[in-house]
């Protein structure tokens, strides 16, 4: 080489030129060079100017004393940078010497927390040359490259300055210090601006970086993840993944030295709270790993679900994802692949049971994604791989238990807790009803997991639940099985439930089919307890008591006719419970008295029957205590007498409306027409408006009812009249009561009620009174029915003589105006049959009714004195006889007066 | 070592290479250090390439003739288009004309050393340009063409400058001078191939803004390439060989053509631009045939021209010529 000795000739002229540097400004010098050899030494100059001033620490020693160039300088070497390309990396690596110590700068005062702020201003100078190149797009690659170069270098070299391990810390630090915030912005810009195939070449030296400077590094990757998702996310995830494969290779047995991987899930952890969809697809490309034929699985797709649950671990929030997009990216085929083909299982976890135990505490861990993995266990078809879910899913119950049993009571598990989270018992519940056996298990044993752990809302809610959705004893068995595992833990459980299906049905009114289901269900499960069927019964009358304690919600649900029946079927058959309030025997009453009527009028007669029975049973129950028992009955004669259950009983009246609005017809009609009115035109004849009131008001009323009918509906009635009225096998006192309410009801009058009977002449101030008791008693044969247990039941007629005495005294002055007709014979009769039953009358008169038909008018109303006259406890037998003999009778009935005679 | 280093290697060397020194010595050194030993691409090779673009592009920035010389004859004996030249073609192309984009300093290339210059076209257009099928067209950064096109235009020579040195005197002794490439092919694939790639932006409605606006420079450079062509006549007896432009080269040029055609459809082959570009193959071919540049064997050549959309000029050259 002999050229050397040329280049030592050389240095003399460097030497001047060096001198010369030193006057002038560096840049000015070498840029007034001209022709190549001078232009030389000027580049040669600055370079020893750099390269005594720069000193370049390497990347672990801390920068010793302060950055001795000016800005003016760096500004110099800037410039050169651009016009002599072939620089730009000793120019760069200068400016990242420059970096190197603001960053110290900044580090350093961070921690003496002192406000120096000198030092820095140098990476701000630095970053405003620099950000001046990005427009051009071959400087941006340029930069990108240092830039993550350069993050690199000062990340793991300044680490030591951190204090936490938290990522967030970590990139909180690095963007609180300006040069490196210069930096990660910078490197963003220049990845915003550079084409795809840059931008690929960039993320694969930033993923080196990543490798090189782990795990210091994590937070560029992270930040420029945030900036870049897509891009970033599914490379991260790649590489944590063939790293977790290849590692587990050299550290098997050991895996606690997935740093590599341990920094990958960190920053995809950190970046699945912004980039939920990306990660999600990054996770879904990871999963699509996995083998879809049966072909041996390769290295990485064994490493697939290992790398997936070590995630899991790492952060809750990741679980969540991975169960999310486990769902809906691997079919059940797939899945069945994986885990018949245990090779990977054996070689990442030793053995199956090891990694159940694994897996069974990532699971225990899990959060919200535990409504996923319930989608998923619930989907899960009959392929070969269900054997090893149930297997699983079982184990974990068994496992859990244990963990429970062993707990303190107030301990948190937070899978159990998401669990209770109405979104997953929406989802556990209703697979109960499951055609599945598996299903069908696996939610009983959820749910007793779950009552074990938070108390029996859960059993009720689950109960409720099928009390109001089975369908059929198969289904409705399952009651019983929740019922005994769980019935030792909570007590009145079944009680809670009830009134739990009960609010469920009331609250949904318009699902009726829940409701008669609900009714259906309870009127088996009763008859089964009160026939004590197939052995099903460990908890015997469970169910009558529910009912009984809840007795007030079936009040409620009373109101809907269409299961009103069944509803009193259930009552009865529950039974009543011994300590029942009066206010609520009154409410029973009150709600099973229309029920009551109705079931009068129900047509198929076994079901009329069993439901007038256990109203009766119910009524006569209720009817014990005094209170309720005139409630009772002034209720049910009431309701009897009243306009719309009348005629089940006979009621033969029509209501009278009454028109008392009187309106000129002319003067109506002007409204409709303007024209003039004239005579014998039809518009003063005929009227164009409405008529009345308009069409009448329908009243509801039964149909036609037969007679024969109305006659077993009168024996029911009267039966369970006598019923209620009997208290403590006492039945006057009953009696007596419904005579006081026949009479308050029949009776307008509150005058003159009294027992002794009136003059005939005071009967003419009575008279409206009589007018109206007549016609009510006429129309309604019920009345008569009553009247004549009353009569029988002595001496309960004479509180209610006056119900006699007002038709009687009606009846004697239609007689003496002698009008023969034979309703006035009857009612006659009837009345006095009713005296003489209820021995108002004296014996000799006791048959008199059986001769009315015989004589004449005159003398029935002479007749009918004399009973009112002897009844009145004064009793002149003479008197009658004489009566009869002075009067006038006509012929016709001549021989049957001498039969009379005769009787007597 | 750190950047800064190896910048003081690289203004060492530079001056070495810059001095007053015989040719042949100069070019024996540059030839040590940067050829691999037994001449055959090694594990050094990229380094070596990675340093030489280096220093070429510091040596342009010096502007040191000498130096560029030295590349020159460098680039022309390993054969300009191989593979690891177009590292360094690329490192000089991304410093001067992309980092560092100045015209008037870039025009000068041509007085400093209109060896290297050629050298570096006949790389360079191996880089932008065809690299695969038409999808993976590359089309050279705009000053790029627009200084080549000046280039070739200023001085008709430029392109014929490999062939007009004599490099035996300048070789280390005993060693075989290689024979020279001229950036002809190169440049006309460009002029052909880039109204293609804008058809077919057209065709696929995709936005190019750089492939848009070089309609004038590419008719210029073409019309450079020909009067240097034309040029050759003039030149006979200083010429080191008769080959000016590869049969071979040009055949392949034309397949590539070819394959772009069939990327585009039979309705757009009488689209303007598709004649265009047949027209200007036609015009090069034309002009080489005539003047000399192109002979020999060129059957194949013709051969691979008829599987061309149909072309008024191009039939009447395939009519002449066969």
């Amino acid at each position: 080489f002999y050229g050397l000795d040329n280049l030592k000739s050389n240095s003399v002229c460097m030497i001047n030129f060096e001198l010369d540097c030193q006057k002038k400004s560096i840049s000015q010098s070498f840029m007034s060079m001209d022709g190549s050899p001078m232009a030389l030494d000027g580049l040669q100059s600055l370079i020893n100017t750099l390269s005594a001033n720069v000193h370049y620490t390497g990347s672990t020693a801390l920068p010793k004393e302060r950055f001795k160039l000016d800005v003016r300088t760096l500004n110099d070497i800037f410039q050169l940078m651009l016009k002599v390309p072939a620089c730009k990396s000793a120019v760069l690596e200068c400016f990242g010497v420059a970096y190197d110590h603001s960053v110290y700068q900044c580090v350093t005062n961070t921690e003496k927390k002192s406000d120096v702020t000198t030092q820095y201003t140098i990476s701000d100078e630095v970053n405003d040359m620099l950000k001046s190149l990005l427009s051009n797009r071959g400087w941006t690659s340029v930069l990108s490259t240092w830039c993550i170069k350069v993050l690199g270098q000062l990340s793991s070299k300044y680490a030591s300055f951190i204090n936490s391990v938290n990522l967030d810390d970590i990139m909180n630090f690095w963007l609180v210090c300006p040069p490196t915030r210069h930096l990660i912005e910078m490197m963003s810009d220049c990845l915003k601006n550079i084409t795809q195939e840059e931008a690929d070449s960039c993320i694969s030296a930033l993923l080196e970086m990543l490798i090189e400077f782990n795990p210091h590094y994590d937070w560029v990757v992270a930040y420029m993840g945030n900036s870049f998702p897509e891009m970033i996310i599914s490379r991260i995830l790649s590489v944590g993944l063939y790293d977790s494969v290849s590692n587990r290779k050299e550290t098997s047995g050991n895996p606690g030295k997935l740093a590599k991987v341990k920094s990958a899930i960190g920053i995809v952890c950190h970046l699945s709270r912004s980039h939920l969809k990306e990660v999600e697809n990054g996770i879904s490309e990871l999963y699509k790993l996995l083998p879809s034929g049966s072909s041996d699985m390769t290295e990485i797709q064994k490493g697939v679900l290992p790398f997936l649950l070590h995630m899991c671990t790492a952060s809750s929030f990741m679980a969540d994802i991975i169960v999310k997009v486990l769902t809906s990216a691997v079919s059940f085929e797939v899945l069945e692949i994986v885990i018949t083909n245990n090779s990977w299982i054996i070689e990442y976890y030793g053995s199956v049971e090891a990694f159940r135990n694994y897996l069974s505490n990532v699971i225990f861990r899990l959060d919200e994604s535990v409504k996923g993995l319930l989608h998923f266990i619930f989907s899960t078809e009959d392929t070969n791989c269900i054997v090893y879910i149930q297997e699983f899913v079982t184990d974990f119950v068994a496992r859990t238990f244990k963990k429970l049993h062993g707990s303190r009571p107030s301990e948190d598990f937070p899978i159990l807790s998401a669990l209770l989270k109405p979104s997953c018992l929406d989802l556990i519940i209703p697979n109960l009803l499951s055609k599945r056996k598996w299903y069908k298990d696996t939610s009983v044993n959820f749910l007793v997991l779950l009552s074990t752990y938070r108390g029996s809302s859960v059993a009720v809610q689950a109960l409720a639940y099928l009390l109001c959705h089975s369908e059929g004893e198969e289904q409705l068995c399952l009651v019983y099985r929740l019922t005994n595992s769980l019935q030792p833990i909570h007590g009145g459980l079944i009680t809670q439930s009830l009134k739990a299906a009960l609010t469920m049905t009331l609250i949904n009114p318009e699902n009726s089919n829940m409701r008669l289901q609900l009714i259906e269900n309870l009127t088996l499960l009763l008859s089964w307890e009160n026939g004590n069927e197939r052995g099903k019964l460990s908890a015997i009358n469970k169910f009558s008591k529910a009912v009984q304690m809840s007795i007030e919600m079936f009040l409620n649900l009373l109101s809907d006719r269409n299961i009103s029946i069944q509803i009193v079927t259930i009552i009865a058959e529950a039974g009543l419970s011994e300590l029942i309030s009066d206010s609520v025997a009154m409410q029973i009453a009150e709600s099973l008295l229309p029920i009551f009527f109705i079931s009068l009028n129900l047509c198929d007669p076994l079901e009329k029957n069993e439901a007038v029975s256990n109203i009766q049973a119910i009524l006569t129950k209720i009817s014990s205590q005094s209170s309720v028992q005139s409630f009772i009955l002034r209720m049910l004669i009431k309701t009897a007498t009243d306009d719309k259950f009348g005629s089940l009983l006979g009621r033969s009246d029509e209501s009278v409306f009454h028109q008392d609005n009187h309106v000129s017809l002319f003067e109506k009609n002007k409204k409709h027409s303007t024209l003039v009115s004239e005579s014998h035109r039809y518009n003063a004849v005929l009227y164009s408006g409405v008529i009345g009131k308009g069409p009448r008001m329908a009243v509801k009323r039964f149909g036609d009812i037969r007679r024969e009918d109305v006659a077993q509906n009168l024996d029911i009635f009267i039966e369970t009249l006598t019923k209620c009225c009997v208290s403590d096998s006492e039945t006057t006192d009953g009696i007596t009561r419904v005579a006081m309410i026949l009479l308050e009801i029949l009776s307008p009058d509150v005058m003159y009620n009294g027992l002794p009977w009136p003059e005939e002449e005071f009967l003419k101030v009575t008279i409206e009174r009589d007018l109206y008791i007549k016609k009510t008693l006429e129309t309604q044969p019920v009345l008569w029915e009553i009247l004549r247990v009353l009569a029988v039941n002595r001496p309960a007629l004479c509180y209610c003589s006056v119900i006699l005495r007002a038709p009687l005294g009606i009846l004697m002055s239609q007689w003496s105006s002698e009008q023969q007709r034979p309703e006035l014979l009857e009612m006659t009769s009837k009345i006095l049959d009713l005296m003489s039953l209820g021995q108002l009358l004296p014996p000799p008169l006791t048959m008199i009714s059986e001769i009315l038909a015989k004589i004449s008018p005159q003398e029935v109303a002479a007749t009918a004195v004399n009973s009112m006259r002897n009844s009145s406890l004064v009793c002149n037998k003479g008197d009658l006889v004489g009566q009869l003999m002075n009067t006038r009778r006509p012929k016709k009935t001549r021989s049957s007066r001498k039969h009379l005679m005769k009787n007597f | 070592m750190t950047s800064m280093q190896e910048l003081q290697v690289l203004v060492i060397l530079c001056r070495f290479f810059s001095s007053s020194m015989a040719d042949g010595v100069k070019n024996t050194v540059f030839m040590m250090i940067f050829t691999s030993p037994g001449g055959k691409p090694d594990s050094t090779t990229n380094d070596r390439m990675l340093f030489l673009g280096k220093l070429i592009s510091l040596a342009i920035s010096m502007k040191s003739s000498l130096l560029l010389n030295c590349a020159g004859v460098w680039m022309q004996q390993r054969g300009c288009s191989k593979e690891h030249l177009l590292g360094i073609a690329k490192t000089v192309s991304d410093d001067h004309f992309v980092l560092s984009p100045n015209k008037a300093e870039l025009t000068k290339w041509v007085e400093l050393s209109p060896h290297f210059t050629s050298c570096f076209l006949s790389t360079v257009s191996e880089i932008y340009g065809r690299t695969g099928t038409i999808n993976q067209f590359k089309p050279p950064p705009r000053l790029l063409l627009e200084v080549t096109t000046e280039w070739i235009a200023s001085s008709t020579t430029l392109a014929l400058a490999p062939l007009l040195i004599n490099l035996q005197p300048l070789l280390p002794k005993g060693s075989i001078v290689m024979t020279a490439v001229t950036p002809f092919v190169g440049l006309i694939r460009w002029c052909v191939e880039i109204p293609l790639l804008r058809l077919l932006c057209q065709i696929r409605d995709k936005e190019e803004d750089e492939i848009h606006a070089t309609e004038d420079l590419e008719s210029k450079l073409l019309l450079g390439l020909l009067e240097s062509m034309n040029e050759k006549p003039n030149l006979e007896h200083r010429l080191q060989q008769p080959e000016v432009v590869s049969p071979r080269q040009m055949c392949i040029l034309i397949k590539g053509v070819a394959e772009s055609f069939s990327e585009i459809p039979a309705e757009y082959h009488t689209h303007k631009l598709a004649q265009t570009s047949l027209d200007r193959l036609g015009q090069a071919l034309q002009i080489a045939l005539a003047s000399g540049c192109l002979y020999g064997n060129t059957h194949e050549l013709f051969q691979a021209l008829r599987q061309l959309p149909r072309n008024r000029l191009l039939q009447i050259i395939i009519y002449r010529h066969t």
